[in-house]
């Protein structure tokens, strides 16, 4: 009985499995047969649900039992392979599956939450999250990066106010030259950008003086530190307009060590670039020589266009630049060599529609500038808590040398030559005692010479103007400053020098005997100013508010040009900052004062600035005034992406001077006269920026507005009139908005899309000019078909209006073609200005003339490149 | 000789760097995922948390941890990093005084980290069990009874299938796809003919949902100072980290109250309140 039921339990237990149907199989590499481990075996029935799964084992086996396989499928998988349906009607087990490796792809989704950080006052941005396939520099990608604004002379801006700091792996290699890395740097070098707001590079003056301004930081990969990272193009072509070769090529090269960092770089091309703005020092102050310019002769332009299009160079740019931590501080050097090379040619054809025929007036103009520029700064610093000690040398050498040929009612030839040598050393230390105590001493000189060289050929003569023009610029100062509880008083003291001298001697002019010449220059404007600044800092929690109050004592001396004498000046500021929360913060500033006008408009003698322009300064010493109160908001909301800020500012400005033209036949003069000029701005400008995750992408929009009163009285041979009278009252208004969007919205497709409007206009004495409006689009497609292939169309639209509602477009389209053999080498064409626009033309009217302007632009260009990374 | 000697170099070179290669696997796949949970607080008031996790996987091996906690533990692992994170963590408890923004504090987002070795078969998991106490235990790989339902759903694209076990005391559903075919999951989740995207148990205080994917070489670091870890058995361990829990407040009370000083501060002592919902860690089979 016992066995019975046993038996009967056996067949029992077996019946179930003896219905199921066993799955087996392996799955292998094709095609060399090895086993694949982990590949994912997934049953599914007629309707495609899955009723039963397996992982193979390392021997790539697997084994499902089932009820049974008519009409189901088994579906194998596995990362790197491509899956494999198998149906199961009639097939014989053990199988075996063979899959053949593919690339793994994926919809990709950014990973959330990394692509900006905020940890206290330092905002981090993955650089990886930012970048798309057709960015190159870390510059490209810190424009797509929300709350960071690059300009078109590549200065950059964060939450709309200037970075102060640009640091690579937290050491100041470039000071304010930053292009050099921005447009050097590859991005794939870069790990994250910093942000680090309210940055005080003295750190001597941390948690002490305040600073509204933020500092960049690029942090690196750890693959590109400790070792060089090169990188080069080399590309070549043909270009239509002007005819001929052409090329563009670079390289790169960056050693980021524990204590030595190193960039160096050398750059060549002839295809548009302008590269000068690359090694442009940002933070360069004015100079106090304050020498300037007074032969004025440039090359003619094409308005509203971008450069790249219009530009015939050939440039070369070399830098060099170290720095080496020593014991104490650190030594930093840097040479720069530019040279730039601009031809431009415009013709403006003037026709006036007489009764007895047309008269058409041709003028043409061309012209030549060279540019040499050689300079070398030299730095010592040391930084530290409780001392900062920086000596900077820094040299400069220009040589500019500039031709222009003109054809026309004068025809001539203009040619100058404007070198300019320049020696500045800065020295400042700052020590800080006993916590409490700061004390600081600087001394600034500086030195320019400036010399001028006019030479112009008429058919009349060939009339000569040479300028010599150098000054010395000495500054001494030292300071005390208490802190305590959030509270710092101090006072400097200080005493300025300043020896300049203008000599200059009009040559003899064909028909001069319509101008009252007075042809001779020998001027010196000397001063010494010694001044006082007390100032008074309250930082306490979230507020910041400051009060500087300069007081200063002048002494003019001006060997008899105009009569000696002495000024006193008091310009106090004020500003306060406050942050409600880590998001928000409000600022207000507000400054009033006298300033002394511009020495080197002292020169009672005429100074020829081009074929038929002449200079004539001022006949008496002055002093403007001025005021200006201003607001600022920020705010950001790192976890969301969104950056905005906002700003307005309103300027009033008192001058007793004016500039006057007076017309002498065919010669222009400008000189300056007693007048009042008052003006009035007002300016209003906010952007916002904001991250688009879905498509790994951002969005930046931005508005200005700005609105210019001034008044000042009309002259007229040299004689002003009765009061009221000749009172011109001009308003020049204008706003612009933009945005930009960029995004990857699928594996294979990126976009950049760029847009600007602009409208002006002007009114003089209540009579309204009409509204011109100029508008540009920009949008680049990158087609990504196959990881090594990019294909890139650009597409340039500009719209300008010349006259009420008379529009210009013209529409310019480019396209490259990139193979990316590995990650070293890459192979490009390009053809840009497909269509081979020569030039840009357009016509005004009235109702007795009409003026045609030609100007040239790049023609078609084919250009192949080969790009190398180490 | 030279030509020989300079190839013994580059042998010996390669296989070292082989080596250096070998010590660290990469992933392959990269997945951020928001572990939403929630707990109460000594006082009785429920915590909602939403904490970001990143799942690094290839067909071996797997690693699940908090980005911001990683790099607090890679920071305290050495001399130099402890000054850095001392450092943050002082500045942001400066800019909490000063603003009352608390956000700058460096602070873990729970200390889980799990590892998963397919070649192993094991799960290994490193998580607190108390104050500064730190523990990790080895298990076999949770073979996971999934049952496979018919309901799908998408997430972040992908058509997901629903699945649904018992785990370790909780009743989880899964949304897993087939397209990613990687048996993995957040947390100790796996087993799936596909990667998880979504999973959240019953009761609502635990779940985990995908919002990023991507390709990616990283290397999945193995776990920094290890030697802070004691081994321990996984329902002991939880024992412990629950014991402490309920005592926390006095735990804490009683730190802050012995002064450096020796002074005595009297914080007054708060009853916790009931734990009426029930509220408790992922795995509940310990009690």
């Amino acid at each position: 009985m016992k066995q019975l039921i046993l038996a009967c339990l056996i067949i029992f237990a077996a019946l179930p499995t003896m219905a199921q149907v066993s799955v087996s199989g392996r799955v292998v590499e094709a095609p060399s047969g090895e086993p694949i481990t982990g590949a994912s075996v997934i049953f599914r029935n007629a309707e495609g649900k899955i009723k039963k799964f397996a992982t193979s084992d390392v021997d790539g086996n697997f084994t499902l039992s089932v009820p049974s396989t008519a009409g189901c499928t088994l579906e194998v998988s596995m990362i790197s392979f491509a899956k494999k349906s198998v149906g199961l009607d009639g097939v014989k087990f053990p199988l075996t599956v063979s899959l053949e490796s593919s690339s793994f792809e994926l919809k990709e989704v950014a990973v959330k939450g990394q692509r900006i950080r905020e940890q206290g006052d330092t905002i981090t941005y993955s650089v990886g999250s930012f970048a798309q396939a057709q960015d190159r520099t870390i510059g490209d990608v810190l424009k797509r990066m929300p709350g960071i604004n690059v300009e078109k002379s590549g200065k950059i801006q964060y939450q709309g106010e200037d970075i102060n700091k640009f640091y690579i792996e937290g050491s100041d290699l470039l000071g304010g030259k930053y292009g050099i890395a921005t447009n050097g740097i590859s991005h794939d070098d870069v790990g994250a950008v910093e942000v680090m707001e309210n940055h005080q590079p003295m750190q001597v003056l941390a948690g002490i003086n305040f600073s509204d301004k933020a500092a960049i930081n690029l942090k690196l990969k750890n693959k590109s530190k400790a070792t060089w990272a090169v990188h080069g193009d080399a590309g070549g072509g043909y270009s239509s307009q002007p005819e001929g070769g052409v090329w563009d090529g670079s390289i790169f090269a960056m050693a980021v060590m524990p204590s030595f960092q190193n960039i160096t770089t050398l750059k060549s091309n002839n295809t548009g670039t302008d590269l000068s703005t690359q090694s442009t020092d940002f933070f360069s102050k004015r100079r106090n020589t304050e020498l300037s310019r007074y032969v004025d002769i440039a090359l003619p332009t094409v308005p509203s266009l971008n450069a790249q299009r219009t530009l015939f160079n050939r440039s070369v740019l070399a830098s060099t630049n170290t720095l080496q931590k020593l014991k104490n501080g650190e030594f930093k050097a840097q040479l720069d060599y530019g040279f730039n090379r601009v031809t431009a040619s415009a013709a403006n054809v003037t026709t006036y529609f007489l009764e007895n025929g047309n008269r058409v007036i041709t003028e043409n103009r061309d012209g030549t500038e060279r540019t040499h520029s050689l300079s070398g700064k030299f730095i010592y610093e040391v930084n530290k808590r409780t001392t900062f000690i920086n000596n900077t040398l820094k040299t400069n050498i220009d040589w500019d040398d500039v031709t222009l040929g003109m054809t026309g009612s004068i025809p001539n030839t203009q040619s100058a030559s404007l070198p300019d040598y320049y020696v500045n050393n800065n020295f400042k230390m700052i020590k800080r005692f006993r916590q409490k105590h700061l004390v600081t001493f600087q001394s600034i000189n500086e030195w320019e010479s400036l010399p001028q060289t006019l030479n112009v050929n008429l058919a009349a003569g060939r009339p000569e103007q040479h300028i010599g023009n150098h000054a010395f610029f000495t500054h001494e100062s030292a300071a005390y400053a208490f802190v305590l509880k959030g509270v710092t008083v101090s006072l400097e003291g200080g005493i300025k020098g300043y020896f300049r001298s203008l000599t200059s001697d009009l040559p003899e002019l064909p028909d001069n005997d319509m101008i009252p010449w007075e042809s001779v220059n020998a001027v010196n404007t000397n001063y010494l100013t010694v001044y006082a600044t007390p100032r008074f800092e309250y930082w306490m929690d979230r507020v910041n508010f400051s009060l500087n109050a300069p007081v200063s004592f002048a002494r003019y001396k001006f060997n008899k040009a105009i009569a000696d004498r002495s000024e006193a000046y008091f310009s106090p500021s004020l500003s306060m900052t406050w942050k409600p929360n880590s998001r928000l913060s409000i600022s207000l500033h507000g400054s009033a004062g006298r300033s002394p006008m511009d020495l080197s408009l002292i020169h009672p003698g005429y100074i020829m600035t081009s074929y038929r322009s002449f200079t004539q300064g001022v006949d008496d010493f002055h002093t403007s005034s001025s005021q200006s109160i201003s607001a600022s908001v920020n705010y950001r909301k790192t976890a969301s992406g969104l950056f905005a800020n906002a700003m307005v500012s309103q300027r009033w400005s008192h001058l007793p001077y004016t500039l006057s033209q007076q017309l002498f036949g065919d010669y222009i003069v400008y000189s300056y006269s007693s007048a009042k000029n008052d003006s009035r701005s007002l300016m209003a400008m906010g952007s916002v920026g904001k991250t688009l995750d879905f498509m790994r992408g951002s969005i930046s929009i931005n508005g200005s507005f700005s609105r210019r009163e001034s008044q000042l009285i009309s002259m007229a041979d040299g004689e002003a009139q009765a009061p009221g009278s000749a009172f011109v009252e001009s308003v020049s208004t204008g706003w612009q908005t933009g945005a930009s969007i960029s995004g990857a919205p699928t594996k294979w497709l990126s976009f950049d899309y760029a847009l600007r409007f602009s409208s002006n206009r002007l009114t003089m004495n209540e009579i309204n000019a009409s509204w011109l409006t100029a508008m540009t689009n920009r949008l680049l497609i990158n087609i990504m078909p196959h990881r090594k292939w990019e294909w890139h169309i650009i597409g340039d639209h500009y719209r300008n209006e010349l006259t009420a509602d008379n529009f210009k477009s013209i529409l310019l389209l480019d396209t490259k073609l990139i193979y990316k053999l590995n990650r070293r080498i890459e192979f490009s064409a390009s053809l840009t200005n497909i269509c081979n626009k020569q030039s840009y033309n357009y016509i005004t009217y009235n109702q007795l003339s009409s003026f045609e302007s030609q100007r040239n632009l790049r023609g078609r260009e084919l250009l192949f490149s080969l790009f190398l990374k180490k | 000789m030279l030509h020989r000697l300079s190839l013994l170099i580059a042998l010996l070179l390669t296989s070292a760097a082989l080596q250096a290669k070998k010590n660290n696997p990469r992933a392959d796949l990269k997945v951020s995922y928001n572990y939403h949970n929630l707990s109460l607080r000594d006082d009785g008031e429920v915590l909602t948390h939403d904490w970001p996790y990143i799942l690094l996987s290839n067909p071996e091996e797997s690693k699940f941890y908090c980005i911001s906690n990683e790099y607090l533990d890679s920071l305290k692992s050495t001399p130099s990093g402890r000054a850095l994170s001392y450092k943050l963590m002082s500045a942001g408890v400066d800019q909490c005084l000063k603003t009352g923004d608390d956000s700058g504090i460096p602070r873990s987002k729970g200390y889980m980290y799990i590892f998963k070795s397919r070649p192993q078969n094991t799960t290994t998991v490193y998580d607190a069990y108390g104050l500064m106490e730190r523990g990790y235990y080895t298990e076999p790989f949770a073979e996971i009874d999934w049952q496979i339902g018919d309901s799908t759903k998408t997430v972040l694209g992908y058509e997901c299938i629903s699945a649904t076990a018992d785990y370790h005391g909780r009743h989880w559903t899964a949304w897993f796809t087939t397209d990613i075919p990687l048996s993995e999951g957040p947390w100790k989740l796996c087993g799936l003919p596909g990667l998880i995207l979504e999973a959240s148990e019953e009761s609502g205080q635990h779940s985990f949902t995908a919002d990023g994917i991507e390709k990616t070489d990283m290397e999945m670091f193995p776990i920094y100072s290890k030697k802070k870890y004691d081994k321990m058995d996984r329902k002991k361990m939880l024992k412990a980290y629950r014991e402490y829990r309920n005592n926390s407040g006095a735990i804490t009370r009683q730190i802050l109250a012995n002064g450096p000083d020796e002074s005595k501060i009297d914080i007054p002592e708060i009853k916790p309140k009931e734990n009426t919902q029930n509220f408790d860690f992922l795995e509940t089979d310990y009690h």
